[in-house]
């Protein structure tokens, strides 16, 4: 071995420290200053109805393939050609659902993690570059809403890209435009935040004292805001999502942790005095020979 | 399942590349360069096996066409884009090691003299190369929503570990190997090993394989501790789906792969064969056979471990 001991130690271990200090200085929210957009989107579970429309008019604009009829008992899940569906909850005899398709996150984990920067914000919404997108897949590890999902025939991650061509053209969501009893809303932010606040302490003031805002801070701000009757969790909704590569930092320390309990200590201590017992018989020899 | 068979085995070998080159670098070292024919078996097999990796990810994109978008980006963040650049630097560097090590002798003493040093330098920088490789297969399921992957800290642990104890199974492999065909045996091996080796010093000390054999034991110990601390980190957890996770896999659809593959294979049965031969004589036959057999288990469990859990996670979800 041609390197010193000292200073391949020394080597290695600024390697390391640089690796590690560069992760946890990256290990923030690289979106925290352009976070909150003006718009957003309210969607207010006690005024939905099941009725279907934002799922058929997503699909007719989007131009995806195969509809379904609906069953609250076994609704369709996201896929590729999927890009809305409605979480469904039995209350009673009574059912409530909830519109479920990409949040738009400010702090978008699907962004993070996409290795080849195909995903990004367009503006408000988080969108998926077709024509850059490899199909890698992580995305679809990564989302906490489960919203991403490789399309066998493109090859690609796909999702709802909140009708960003329409709302580039001063238009609404399609899915909101449909929406018969205005459990859909878009608007701008802080007016649907205000809305939605009201909304919610009027549920808990009639009998429903879970009743919850969701979106307004979870993962840096949601662009899809939710009112609901109950607990998050009860609707099938993360409590506190966090951003996946929030805690990185630390995972790729345990893992360069166990490396040095596991690969450098044990074998140190056994091949380290086998070193040490042959140099100091060297030296013996030496010694008598002087 | 989004990542399935090809991600498995991606995990598995680059797990095992990084391994086998740490550990026989450290060998290498700590014995004051008594080991070297190890460095070079370790390079020359973790070329092919990270190729192999690489090409098996290539082909599980939904686009294998456009693997070249990978290489427009460098995403600390993203493991999978670290990911490639680890793969792609440590392959560079062996690749260059392997040509320095076949060109030296061609030159004046002087000059092999500084090709040795340049080599010698190659090596360190893709050890830290090769403990990457190590972290990130760990990292790349870590950094993710699903609660058995990223509940806890210590899937890279896990990982780690596993790779750790893989490697030192194939340089104890390797060892068995390379000395079973200078005594005359393996001989279709004879030339494949002639060209890995060159005209390097084939002797590896007898004790080496005990020694590493005893380090293995101590890893698989840590690699216990670090599954049963995963296990248990997440049965405490309050995250959402955690204590089902867990159910899997006790007593669950995974029960068996995990607790007769995982557990026994991989895990318990080398340990304690890996324990009962310490200190016997290497050169006899059944000793011989019995570390080639426990080192067979920990690479094909290490497989299994990486399978049970790319499974469990997807099964899971969120």
């Amino acid at each position: 071995m041609e390197l010193g001991r000292r200073n391949f130690l020394k080597t290695a271990a600024g390697a390391v420290g640089l690796a590690l200090l560069q992760l946890t200085g990256f290990g923030g929210n690289a979106h925290a200053a352009s976070s909150k957009s003006d718009v957003a989107m309210l969607v207010n579970v006690t005024k939905c109805t099941g009725c279907w429309e934002c799922y058929k008019a997503c699909k007719n604009h989007n131009s995806l393939e195969g509809t379904v009829r609906f069953d609250p008992e076994d609704p369709p899940e996201l896929s590729s050609n999927c890009w809305i569906t409605l979480f469904a909850l039995k209350r009673g005899r009574a059912w409530r659902f909830r519109k479920h398709a990409c949040m738009h996150c400010t702090d978008a984990s699907c962004e993070q993690v996409c290795p080849t920067g195909a995903i990004s914000h367009q503006g408000v919404a988080v969108v998926i570059d077709q024509e850059w997108c490899v199909g890698c897949g992580y995305c679809v590890q990564a989302c906490p809403f489960g919203v991403p999902h490789i399309d066998e025939h493109t090859g690609t991650a796909r999702k709802c890209t909140f009708c960003i061509d329409r709302i580039s053209n001063g238009q609404e969501p399609a899915c909101a435009e449909v929406c018969p009893t205005n459990a859909i809303q878009f608007g701008k932010r802080t007016d649907l935040i205000a809305t939605a606040i009201t909304q919610v302490r009027a549920l808990r003031n009639d009998s429903y004292p879970d009743a919850s805002l969701y979106g307004e801070y979870e993962l840096g701000g949601l662009l899809v805001i939710y009112v609901l009757d109950d607990r998050p969790s009860v609707y099938g909704l993360p409590g506190a999502p966090q951003l996946v590569t929030s805690n990185a930092a630390f995972k790729w320390l345990s893992g360069f942790i166990t490396f040095g309990v596991a690969a450098v200590l044990p074998l140190w201590l056994l091949f380290r005095r086998k070193k040490q017992i042959e140099t100091g018989h060297q030296t013996t020899i030496e010694e008598v020979k002087k | 399942m989004t990542w399935s068979v090809p991600i498995w085995f991606d995990l598995w070998l680059a797990g095992m590349a990084g391994g086998t080159y740490s550990t026989a670098f450290l060998v290498d070292y700590f014995s004051g360069g008594r080991n070297k024919p190890l460095l070079r078996l370790a390079t020359y097999l973790g070329i092919p096996l990270v190729v192999i990796g690489v090409l098996l990810l290539i082909i599980d994109l939904g686009n294998p066409l456009r693997f070249w978008h990978f290489l427009t980006q460098f995403k600390l963040l993203s493991p999978m884009s670290t990911g490639t650049w680890i793969l792609l630097a440590w392959v560079v560097i062996a690749v260059m090691m392997v040509i320095l090590w076949r060109i030296e002798n061609s030159f004046s003493k002087e000059t092999a003299g500084r090709l040795r040093r340049t080599t010698g330098f190659l090596s360190l920088v893709n050890l830290v190369f090769a403990v990457l490789l190590m972290i990130y297969s760990g990292v790349l399921p870590a950094v993710s929503s699903k609660v058995l992957w990223a509940g806890t800290v210590l899937l890279p642990a896990l990982f780690v570990a596993s790779a750790v104890s893989m490697g030192l199974a194939i340089l104890i492999i390797a060892i068995l190997t390379v000395n079973a065909t200078n005594k005359g045996g393996f001989a279709v091996l004879k030339p494949v090993i002639n060209q890995t080796l060159g005209s390097t010093d084939r002797t590896i000390p007898s004790r080496t394989v005990p020694r590493i054999a005893m380090a293995n034991a101590i890893v698989i110990l840590i690699e216990l501790a670090a599954l049963i601390g995963h296990i248990l980190w997440l049965t405490i957890s309050a995250e959402a789906g955690a204590g089902e996770a867990i159910e899997l896999f006790i007593t669950g659809t995974l029960a068996v792969p995990f607790w007769l593959g995982v557990v026994l294979l991989a895990l318990l049965m080398p340990l304690v064969l890996y324990l009962i031969n310490w200190g016997k004589d290497i050169e006899t036959g059944t000793v011989e056979r019995t570390m080639a057999i426990s080192s067979i288990c920990v690479v094909f469990g290490g497989l299994l471990l990486r399978a049970v859990i790319m499974v469990g996670g997807q099964i899971m979800g969120t």
